[in-house]
């Protein structure tokens, strides 16, 4: 089986739904919509559109069937493939025509799955008419299997079984015309001769949704009611279950999305009707890729259906403290919808409320207590912005409802249309994750503070969890010697390559240098091995001596160290002692695959060989065939808890080794591989699993369940939707789910391990030497409350104050871990603090300056002075530099022997003194600022007739020995030989040549030099 | 009395036309070079979107173009269109961590059912820290040897280049970016007669009337540079030659792109970043290109007004066929004593000869210049007519009457008595890369369509008529001479 097509099988897909508004699915298209209630839920089964194959350019596309289930018609949870077209044995399995379905529940308790699909053809690429079976299933939510044969008697499509009051069972079907027959009790098979539906209108019919109601028989189908128009959904009744019908109207008119089709179901779900049906919402210009929908249906008095129609608005509740999707609302006074970003229509849409304009939105429920209102608006580089409603020119009214919701009307009062994404009422900020990764912004969010704790008191905390791990009473940090140090896993009595490189990419966030290099020094002492078949790699543990406890490496540890090692290159240069860039490279030098040499000492099935057999295996920290991260070099399967592909992506960026975009690759299938590896229902995930994302199933404890290792999952993806976010629907869908299973689980009681479906596992995993126990482990807290740096629910806060407040001390019984809890914690509270960051490549004030020395400078070839005395900036904010007027100048750029300035004197390796990088290198403001610059011109003899040659950015006056000889006012770039002075003279021996500098925004730098009449750089005279 | 109607007949109407930009909502910054797509005209501006066009005068927002960020530009390469545009860390004044991205359509039309983007590919980075900034693209196709090149930049360091792969927009394997320039933004790559020619755009943005952005041009013989200017200093220093800044009524020009609508007639596009015209609001532009001495330079559009029409082959004045009517002026010979201080002598006017010419059709030819009614010709926009590539339709009517000039059945040209609007009372006006004009009727009568081949041509030295344009032969060029 290929990978791919493995993966896709295999995968968990997680959907958006944006609470209860229309379409109800995204992140993938979904149509055909049969809803059925199944005990006390809503389960949606839909065929599953997909970008056409090649063979089928411009036409419908499905392989395969999800099934989609809430409980309050606002949430939906995916539960995956429950069949696809290679699982049909009597279908075409390259067919992509796996069309309207329908399921019911059979007498025997089952659920039986009727879907169409297109018969297995004579030759291969033919294609022969479809045929429609059946697939059966102990759940709603599958696995359903097929049947080996299609029911004989069908031709066609869209099949529905109506079950009727009376116990008997009926299918139709469309196949030229609308079909129906009697179906046998088993369901498998026709019970009658199938017959052309009667009485209903010409024009073309399909997608039959037949059901009982009051006594009588409803018949709805999508029509063509005019030559050319799309189809509309209409009904007809009878007093038989067959019919003749007796046609009544239209239910919905045609589509105003433009798409042609339209195929629907009618369900009745805690004491409403509903009608689901689709449109093309997030696929405007190809009418074959559909979203589903629903909006609320209700019968007259006399049977008859009100038109219902179609909202984005939806049904189900919102919860006004989550983010209410406004632009899902009725447009008013010429507010618009448009998508958001048209090449990822999953985006969704803004809505542009121009003055005067409102929007309002329904069946709201309003948040207890005080709230404020917050809106979520767009600018026009698309960058988003929440602030208090009160900050804009928008405002929002709660109207009551009669039913004890709200409705919200926002109107914009101001002079300018106003982008709107979203409104939320909440006395804290609206949980709102970024769209961008900080390698892009730079920008880490401070979750804490945005939860209402204050800097202050989030400064004191991390200070607090810091001081807890290096250096507290429970420290797992210890110095040895001067030059050397290791952290411990205490409970296991060693030390590990996990804990130390962690350790190191701590130090690196805080800047501690010094804690950096003693744990590398350890780890490269006694950890890193330099001879042996794997040199390079790390043993992964050792004892607190450095006696190797181990041979081999945990793929980890080599992850951790690289990154550390790289951000500690862009941190502190690799000048200091350790070439952190060069260390960075050897091991990820020494990871790429090769074969070595392995002694095998016991056959498969375990007894001693005699002599050992010498196999050659190859190794490599990323698996070849999958691009993913071994458990253990050399091993077949992985750890979810490796998969960071952030990463990777720091990798690709700062290692300049030449594999930039294989780690790019990396981190590509690492989210890919993530998505096959959760559990659709609990967002939980397995210790280890194959790099298809199936369990291991071997029998092991550690493995197939949730415990230890996989806590670190949602720390992980927080970090890479904090840095990267490149998968922000999935990873946001993601945070939600598992924390809603942890929340399930009560907040305060969850414990440390589950089977991944969400049930307790039959055996515990011991934590070091204390006894088996499930607990509520802080590591667990940790990591679930810095997944919400991706929610937008509001008991992400929850989780937030949960560890905040959670106290890191032995419980009841005595058990503490002051390794991995204490790192975990650590970790989090970087995360929650927006102080885990890409460590940013920093510039060298040395890339562009060096200290000047004693012995006199020359003018360079082309007579560039190089040598200035450079003060350090003034500010002088200023927007633009076209404010730079010579009055201006005049009196802002004077020379005041008594303003206090502090000089580098400096030799500049370029011939255009990059001023900008001088003051960026020292953590000087570069913007809005004022330099002056000095240096000293020895000259042998006068020197007549030369000009000064001036280029600077932006504006700039000069002096000689005390007379103003130049000024470049307005908005200056630096331009070589931009203005001359008249002709000047330098005396015999030393002249005084100053500048002063100003920019606004720009980069700011100068050039200068002598130039004589000739026009040739003046070279005869030295520098000091 | 009559003297002053006649001068207000060739005036402008009440409201002076300005032809500084272009018609409709032309709204943009950072305008992508023009692409043609289906008859229709397209350019992709800042943050999104993008301007189209039917004629090429008249424009209005809707086209499409996804994933936001800064300066756009397209090519069109085989039957596909490349757009390439950059993504921001934080704007304008924000970080510099920018990263460029190509993408394919196979068409540009929003409402065909082909339009669709592929996922952008990034084919140039930039750390935020280094001395770039990877926004701002611009896009060459090499036409002497079919590769593919972008530069970007903006006043964040150096303005680079790379090479990317036409086949499929991405970055050449191996290929390593090179600084090419620095201070400049929205830099744009050209090729012409062996010379690569970097244009980038100085000055400041985004300050309304007051921004001073102005475009200037290096050129290299190799795509990679160095790219010196006149005077031999390299863009890397900060060297340039003024392309275009601002002119009376607009300021900024900004993000050059080049058209070439015929051999000869070229074009430039631009935004200005403030119409005064327009509550100073950032707008497209489209002007005639000109090269003198192997250098680019910005033309002017086409300003209402009455000229002398010269023919660059010999220089003969196109005029109404009509008699030479001699002025009743007594001659006083250089050696005649003055009796009287001297006085002016007026000029012939329209009145003074109007009555000798016939009522109806008047043929056209060239002959030499004496500034008499019958030579001077009152160009004036006909906007309602719509208008082509640059500019609107113009009518050519003697000054101070309603006399049109116009092409006839027979392929030559000849004047009506009262200008009806007809196609063939239109005049496509383009500046050519010379600085000369050709000058085209919109419609031959007898043919198809309109016409974008024949132009107003001298056959011969005294005789005009309409033959197929040709940049290689002074007889399809014309010098507009402004009279006033």
């Amino acid at each position: 089986m290929n990978w791919r097509l493995a993966f896709l099988v295999a995968a968990v897909f997680l959907s958006s739904n944006l609470d209860g508004q229309n379409p109800l699915i995204s992140g993938q298209f979904t149509a055909d919509p049969t809803a059925r209630v199944f005990g006390d839920k809503v389960y949606v089964y839909p065929s599953h559109d997909i970008p056409p194959v090649e063979t089928l350019k411009g036409w419908f596309c499905m392989a395969d069937y999800h099934v989609f289930s809430s409980s309050d018609l606002t949430h939906w949870q995916d539960h995956g493939v429950i069949l696809s077209q290679e699982q049909v044995p009597w279908g075409n399995h390259e067919g992509y025509s796996m069309w309207a379905p329908d399921c019911v529940q059979g007498s025997d308790g089952r659920y039986y799955f009727y879907f169409p699909c297109g018969l297995k053809p004579e030759k291969p690429g033919a294609r022969a008419g479809f045929g429609i079976g059946v697939a059966i299933g102990d759940r709603p939510e599958g696995p359903f299997v097929a049947q080996e044969k299609n029911i004989e008697g069908i031709m066609g499509i869209d099949p529905c079984v109506m079950q009727t009051s009376q116990g008997e069972q009926y299918i139709f079907w469309a196949g030229g015309a609308l079909r129906g027959a009697r179906l046998s009790d088993d369901g498998l098979a026709l019970a009658s001769e199938p017959q052309v539906m009667e009485g209903l209108p010409e024009g073309f019919k399909e997608g039959p949704f037949a059901f009982e109601h009051d006594g009588r028989y409803y018949l709805t189908f999508p029509w063509v009611l005019t030559e050319g128009g799309t189809e509309t959904l209409a009904y007809a009744i009878s007093d038989q279950p067959l019919g003749p019908w007796k046609f009544q109207g239209v239910i919905m008119e045609e589509s105003p999305t433009g798409c042609w089709t339209n195929h629907h179901s009618i369900v009745e779900y805690k004491g409403q009707w509903y009608l689901f049906y689709h449109h093309n919402d997030y696929s405007p210009r190809f009418d074959k890729n559909r979203s589903i929908r629903c909006d609320t249906l209700t019968f007259n008095s006399d049977g008859t259906i009100m038109p219902v129609r179609p909202t984005y608005r939806g049904v189900g509740v919102t919860d006004g403290s989550e983010l209410v999707q406004i632009d899902c609302g009725d447009l008013k006074g010429g507010a618009t919808r448009a998508l958001r970003d048209t090449l990822h229509p999953f985006e969704g849409w803004l809505v542009t409320v121009p003055p005067s304009a409102s929007v309002s939105y329904a069946g709201v429920r309003i948040p207890a207590g005080d709230y404020r209102v917050w809106v979520c608006t767009a600018g026009f580089w698309g960058r988003t912005q929440v602030q208090p409603i009160e900050q804009t020119t928008l405002k929002l009214d709660v109207l009551p409802q009669d039913d004890g919701l709200h409705t919200l009307v926002l109107h914009n009062q101001g002079q300018a249309p106003v982008q709107v994404d979203w409104v939320s009422l909440n006395a804290r900020a609206p949980l709102s994750p970024l769209t961008q990764g900080g390698f892009a912004t730079g920008r880490y969010r401070n979750l804490f503070l945005e939860a209402g704790y204050s800097q202050a008191q989030i400064d004191q905390k991390l200070e607090e969890v810091f001081n807890d791990v290096f250096f507290g009473p429970n420290r797992v940090y210890f110095e040895v010697g001067d030059t050397l140090g290791y952290i411990s896993d205490i409970k296991n009595h060693d030390i590990r390559t996990e804990g130390m490189s962690y350790g190191m990419m701590i130090a690196v966030q805080f800047g501690r240098k010094d804690i950096f290099d003693r744990l590398w020094r350890w780890s490269r002492k006694y950890m890193q091995m330099t001879d042996g078949m794997m040199p390079g790699y790390f043993r992964w543990s050792c004892k607190t001596d450095g006696t190797p406890n181990a041979q081999g490496s945990a793929s980890d540890g080599e992850l951790y160290y690289i990154t550390s090692l790289l951000f500690a290159s862009n941190l502190w240069g690799n000048e200091t002692g350790i070439n952190y860039l060069g260390e960075a490279q050897y091991i990820l030098d020494v990871i790429q695959p090769k074969t070595i040499e392995v002694k095998v000492y016991r056959d498969r099935q375990g007894n001693r060989l005699k002599d050992p057999i010498i196999m050659n295996r190859e190794v490599s920290l990323i698996d070849t065939a999958t691009n993913l991260i071994t458990f253990v070099p050399g091993v077949p399967y992985t750890d979810p808890s490796y998969h960071l592909p952030a990463f990777y992506e720091v990798w690709a960026r700062y290692a300049q080794d030449g594999r930039s975009s294989y780690w790019q690759e990396c981190a590509r299938a690492s989210r890919e591989y993530l998505h096959r590896s959760i559990d659709g229902a609990t967002g939980l995930t397995p210790d280890y699993n194959n790099y298809d994302g199936s369990l291991l199933r071997n029998g092991q404890i550690i493995g197939d369940a949730f415990r230890y290792d996989s806590w670190r999952v949602p720390m992980n993806i927080a970090l890479d939707y904090s840095w990267s976010c490149a998968d922000r629907v999935w990873q946001q869908n993601y945070g939600h789910l598992i924390q809603n299973f942890l929340y399930s689980q009560g907040i305060d009681t969850f414990v440390d391990q589950y089977n991944i479906d969400g049930t307790r596992p039959d055996q515990v995993l011991r934590a070091g030497d204390y006894p088996e126990a499930l607990r509520h482990s802080i590591g667990l807290v940790a990591t679930s409350a810095a997944v919400s740096l991706v929610c937008t629910h509001a008991k992400a806060y929850e989780f937030v104050d949960a560890l905040w407040n959670a106290r890191h001390e032995p419980d009841e019984t005595g058990y503490f871990d002051a390794y991995y809890d204490g790192l975990l914690r650590l970790f989090a509270f970087m995360h929650l603090s927006g102080r885990y960051r890409v460590v940013e490549r920093t510039m060298q004030l040395s890339q562009y300056f060096s200290p000047a020395d004693a012995a006199a400078a020359s003018p360079d070839e082309q007579g560039f002075l190089r040598r200035w005395k450079l003060a350090e900036p003034l500010q002088r904010p200023n927007a633009s530099n076209t404010l730079f007027t010579d009055t201006y100048l005049r009196d802002m750029l004077r020379w005041n022997p008594e303003q206090p300035l502090t000089w580098h004197h400096l030799d500049s390796k370029l011939y255009n003194v990059k001023l900008f990088r001088f003051a960026a290198c020292q953590g000087l403001p570069y913007y809005g600022v004022l330099f002056w610059a000095e240096t000293v011109i020895d000259c042998p003899e006068e020197i007549r007739d030369v000009r000064l040659s001036v280029g600077s950015n932006s504006a700039s006056r000069w002096w000689l020995n005390g007379e103003e000889v130049l000024m470049l006012s307005g908005d200056r770039r630096m331009v070589q030989d931009d203005a001359m002075t008249h002709r000047l003279t330098l005396h015999k021996g030393r002249n005084v040549l100053r500048g002063a500098i100003i920019n606004g925004p720009g980069m700011s730098d100068f050039c200068v030099r002598f130039i004589d009449e000739s026009g040739s750089p003046v070279l005869n005279y030295s520098i000091r | 009395m009559k003297k002053l109607v006649s001068l207000l007949s060739c005036l402008p109407a009440l409201l002076p036309f300005v032809l500084k930009a272009q018609s409709g909502a032309p709204f943009i910054h950072d305008p992508s070079t023009l692409a043609e797509c289906d008859g229709k005209y397209y350019t992709f501006g800042t943050g999104g979107g993008g301007l189209i066009s039917d004629d090429g005068w008249s424009w209005h927002s809707g086209a499409e173009r996804p994933g936001g960020g800064a300066a756009p530009d397209v090519v069109k390469i085989g039957n596909r269109y490349l757009v390439a545009y950059s993504s921001t860390g934080g704007g304008l004044g924000g970080r510099h961590s920018g990263r460029i991205l190509t993408m394919w359509n196979r068409t540009l039309d929003p409402s065909s059912p082909d339009f669709r983007f592929t996922e952008p590919i990034e084919v140039a980075f930039s750390d935020g820290l280094e001395d770039n900034d990877a926004i701002d693209a611009g896009l060459l196709l090499d036409p002497s040897t079919g590769r593919l090149w972008c530069s970007y930049g903006t006043y964040f360091g150096h303005i680079r280049i790379v090479e990317l792969d036409p086949v499929t927009g991405a970055r050449c394997a191996g290929n390593e970016p090179k600084d090419i320039a620095i201070d400049c933004e929205a830099t744009d790559l050209i090729y012409r007669d062996g010379w690569y020619y970097l244009l980038g755009t100085h000055g400041t943005c985004c300050d309304g009337v007051n921004s001073t952005y102005n475009i200037v041009v290096g050129r290299s013989r190799n795509v990679t540079g160095p790219y010196l200017d006149n005077v031999g200093r390299d863009m890397l220093a900060g060297g340039g030659r003024m392309v275009i800044s601002a002119r009376e009524g607009v300021t900024g020009p900004g993000h050059f792109g080049r058209t070439i609508v015929d051999e000869g007639v070229e074009l430039m596009s631009c935004h200005y970043e403030a119409d005064f015209a327009r509550s100073g609001r950032s707008v497209l532009a489209i002007l005639p290109l000109l090269w003198k001495n192997d250098w680019p330079v910005a033309g002017e559009p086409i300003s209402e007004g009455t000229y002398e029409i010269a023919s660059e082959r010999r220089g003969y004045s196109l005029e109404l066929a009509v008699d030479f009517v001699r002025m009743p002026v007594p001659r006083v010979s250089f050696r005649d004593a003055p009796t009287l201080p001297d006085s002016p002598v007026s000029p012939q006017t329209l009145e003074d000869v109007i009555g000798t010419w016939p009522e109806g059709e008047i043929a056209v030819r060239a002959g030499d210049y004496m500034f008499r009614p019958h030579q001077r010709w009152c160009i004036t926009a006909v906007p309602e007519a719509g208008g082509y590539l640059t500019a609107p339709y113009f009518k050519i009517c003697i000054e101070g009457t309603d006399r049109a000039l116009c092409a006839t059945s027979e392929g030559e040209i000849a004047t009506v008595p009262h200008f009806t609007g007809a196609p063939e009372q239109l005049w496509r006006i383009e500046q050519l890369v010379d600085g000369t004009y050709r000058l085209m009727p919109r419609h031959i009568p007898g043919t198809e369509g309109d016409n974008a081949r024949y132009c107003l041509y001298s056959i011969a030295d005294s005789s005009p008529t309409l033959a197929r344009y040709d940049f290689g032969s002074d007889n399809a060029k014309w010098n507009l001479i402004r009279l006033y």
